[in-house]
């Protein structure tokens, strides 16, 4: 029989963020009983119901020699772990699983090892994202620590914390900052950890349609840019694009989030993080009758219009015959 | 070089004591023992998508002097014009490989490369 995949939700921010405030709060709630935790120090939660392990970083470097695709072994032992002393009912059953990452963790290896380790991928499955980002010191984080800013742009949540000691122009500044970098992710304000658990696990997607992006301040920056391909797009040249700009600037292309007209009833929802993409998602029928592609790439150095040529260039390439 | 054993696209459901039903024969990499599944660029389509891929490819790999051969449907082999290949599994470890055998890095964002392909759309 096989049972429904259990979802992994990733908590991620820089040092001090409030990551760990924010998973004790959480995991008092009474929504959130049934839930595994995997952290990379143990004492400072304080809760003892949950289920909560310990990992220490460790990590197999793939023949790829790539920096992203690296496989964290110690997390997919410890998930695998997890479901095996379920299945034995050494644990109690858990519905849900939540990684916090120490506040440097490149999210990047961690989402490849849930997606494509073969035993963790058919057992979890990824729910999302969500990251931490501090009001009073993030600005200026984002700025100086390239993982404070690549953990920003895989958020599917951006959670920012400790507004009630920021002055508001800074939690402006940040929250400005936050929505180049990163238009697809919902943003809340959360105060001591408070919120209630559904507005961060599950729930829908954003449709990348309805974003409005700014342009970039600087070209070197993080920034998020957008495609609208008024074309149908060749899923074959999509695939051979993809591939190859990943592997030709994929330490630069840190998020890929589209909704494509690929010539079907409904559109395919593509969504991946650096090296790593998801098995794409056919939907059933498109939301309204706009029914062009649209496509968001969160990017450092990259040009909008260069991508938009070569991806261009692609989709024809494979549409002309001989 | 990559080997491999067990049967490609074999079908079937395979239910294990742990409750998971693969829903086809993985295939396991006869050194590192790793399960092997599809790229996620190439679940699609099947055999017209996987031949549309080659001819594409051929055109992108053409500009950097290689070419590209599918092999019984499986894996491709991908060669320069000095006797070099290489064997992938697919078209996201090919990119490595067919780097490696140009000497140079391949960029979907070269200009050179783009003015090929813009050339060949147009007739």
């Amino acid at each position: 029989m096989q049972r429904d995949k259990h979802p992994v939700t990733l908590l991620t921010g820089f040092l001090g963020s409030g990551k760990t405030t924010l998973l004790a709060e959480l995991l008092a709630h009474p929504g959130m009983g049934e839930t595994a935790v995997i952290v990379n120090e143990l004492g400072e939660i304080g809760i003892d119901h949950h289920l909560v392990s310990q990992v220490d970083e460790r990590t197999v470097v793939l023949d790829s020699g790539c920096v992203c695709c690296v496989m964290r072994g110690d997390l997919a032992d410890e998930l695998r772990d997890l479901f095996s002393r379920r299945i034995r009912y050494e644990i109690p059953d858990f519905r849900r699983v939540v990684v916090e990452t120490t506040g440097i963790a490149d999210p990047a290896p961690i989402l490849f090892t849930l997606l494509s380790e073969p035993v963790v991928k058919h057992h979890f499955e990824l729910d999302g994202v969500v990251t931490t980002v501090d009001a009073l010191n993030g600005v200026d984080q984002l700025q100086r620590q390239p993982e404070a800013a690549k953990q920003a742009a895989v958020a599917d949540r951006l959670v920012v914390t400790k507004t009630d000691i920021a002055d508001s122009a800074s939690v402006a500044a940040l929250e400005s900052r936050l929505a180049r970098i990163n238009p697809t992710a919902p943003m809340l304000r959360v105060v001591q950890g408070k919120v209630e658990p559904e507005t961060l696990f599950g729930g829908s997607e954003r449709d990348v349609r309805d974003l409005e992006l700014s342009p970039p301040g600087h070209i070197d920056d993080v920034h998020a840019f957008s495609l609208i391909l008024d074309e149908e797009i060749d899923w074959t040249a999509f695939g051979v694009w993809l591939t190859m700009l990943l592997q030709a600037r994929g330490e630069h292309i840190l998020r890929v989030k589209g909704l494509l007209n690929v010539g079907e009833d409904g559109p395919l929802l593509l969504n991946g993080v650096q090296h790593v993409v998801h098995p794409p998602v056919h939907l059933e029928k498109w939301p309204d009758d706009d029914q062009r592609s649209r496509i968001v790439i969160i990017a450092r150095g990259a040009g909008r219009d260069e991508v938009e040529r070569s991806l261009a260039a692609f989709n024809r390439a494979a549409k002309a015959r001989g | 070089m990559i080997r491999f054993a067990g049967g490609w696209g074999t079908t079937g459901r395979i239910p294990l004591a742990c409750g998971w039903e693969p829903r086809y024969n993985p295939c396991m990499c006869v050194l590192c023992g790793a399960l092997l599944s599809d790229h996620w660029a190439e679940t699609e389509g099947g055999r017209r998508a996987r031949a549309d891929r080659v001819r594409l490819l051929n055109r992108v790999l053409g500009h950097y002097g290689l070419s590209l051969d599918d092999w019984a449907g499986s894996v491709y082999t991908v060669r320069d014009g000095k006797g070099g290949s290489a064997v992938v599994q697919d078209v996201g470890t090919l990119w490595q490989a067919a780097e490696g055998l140009a000497g140079r890095p391949l960029d979907p964002l070269d200009p050179g490369l783009m003015e090929t392909l813009e050339a060949h759309a147009e007739g």
